[in-house]
């Protein structure tokens, strides 16, 4: 077996059966024997559904950390994205000018692309509309807001991710 | 002592929670159009969902309960985007179009 393929396997292994140990809330034997099966049978059934050629190298524990650094970036720009909108929405006369642009988009992992529109969303004054392969077309209340997702930490956190994949 | 810091911690991530949701559904009102009003509902619901969870998590302190309501945040934060997605684009398909500017 590929190295990286083992790998994923484990790693979806153990998430799959610590996703069963918070729902089952109880460290009774028979709930533990349950999750093992229903966490093998999982892995055993879906094993060429989840990973597909392109896909496996995403599943390494290295990743998963990349993927961690990325939830506390997010965090912190859903939280400056906020005092922006309540800003907007408070004020007694609300100024912006909206508008659309295409913008390149850097992510070849199909999983990465998902995650990217929707941190886009989450991030200051911009909402990920419709995306191919190479661009998304971006709606801002500002457009200054667009101009400041190229370079800025999300698209950093991303490109960090696709970096520690091809290693 | 402890007990009331951690009441004090609680309510105020609980009122501060709400008081994003009521930013978002008078967003949803005062904006113009559909986009702008994805903006405001998207960003204001999640971050209200995260305050008023997270006051959850630690109302119940450390136990399995508070790792269920952990993860029920973290599947608002992956729909709420998704959602918001899908009406956007549905809207821009129909009728903006034209209306791109270039930025490639």
């Amino acid at each position: 077996m590929e190295r990286n393929i083992r790998n994923g396997v484990i790693t979806l292994f153990f998430t799959l059966f610590g996703f069963w140990f918070v729902l089952a809330s109880t460290f009774s034997i028979a709930e533990v024997i349950i999750g093992v099966v229903a966490s093998v049978l999982i892995v055993v059934y879906s094993f060429d559904l989840i990973f597909d050629k392109e896909e496996t190298s995403g599943h390494s524990f290295r990743v998963l950390l990349r993927y961690f650094a990325l939830f506390v970036v997010l965090v912190i720009e859903v939280i400056k994205a906020n005092v922006a909108v309540v800003k907007i929405v408070l004020s007694p006369r609300i100024s912006i000018k909206p508008g659309f642009r295409r913008i390149r988009q850097p992510l070849k992992r199909e999983l990465n692309q998902a995650l990217y529109g929707n941190s886009i969303t989450l991030t200051p004054g911009t909402l990920a509309v419709t995306m191919s392969n190479d661009s998304i077309v971006v709606h801002g209340l500002t457009m200054e807001n667009i101009d400041a997702i190229e370079g800025g930490p999300i698209q950093k956190a991303f490109l960090a991710i696709e970096q520690e994949d091809k290693r | 002592m402890m007990e009331i810091v951690r009441m004090v911690v609680v309510a105020f991530l609980l009122i501060s929670g709400v008081f994003f949701y009521v930013v978002g559904a008078i967003g949803l009102i005062r904006l113009p159009d559909v986009f702008c009003r994805m903006h405001a509902t998207t960003k204001a619901d999640t971050l209200g969902a995260g305050l008023v969870f997270t006051g959850l998590i630690i109302w119940q302190g450390f136990s399995f309960a508070s790792l269920n309501i952990f993860v029920v945040l973290i599947f608002i934060w992956l729909t709420m985007p998704t959602a918001a997605h899908a009406i956007a684009r549905s809207e821009f398909e129909n009728h903006h179009r034209d209306e791109v500017e270039e930025g490639m």
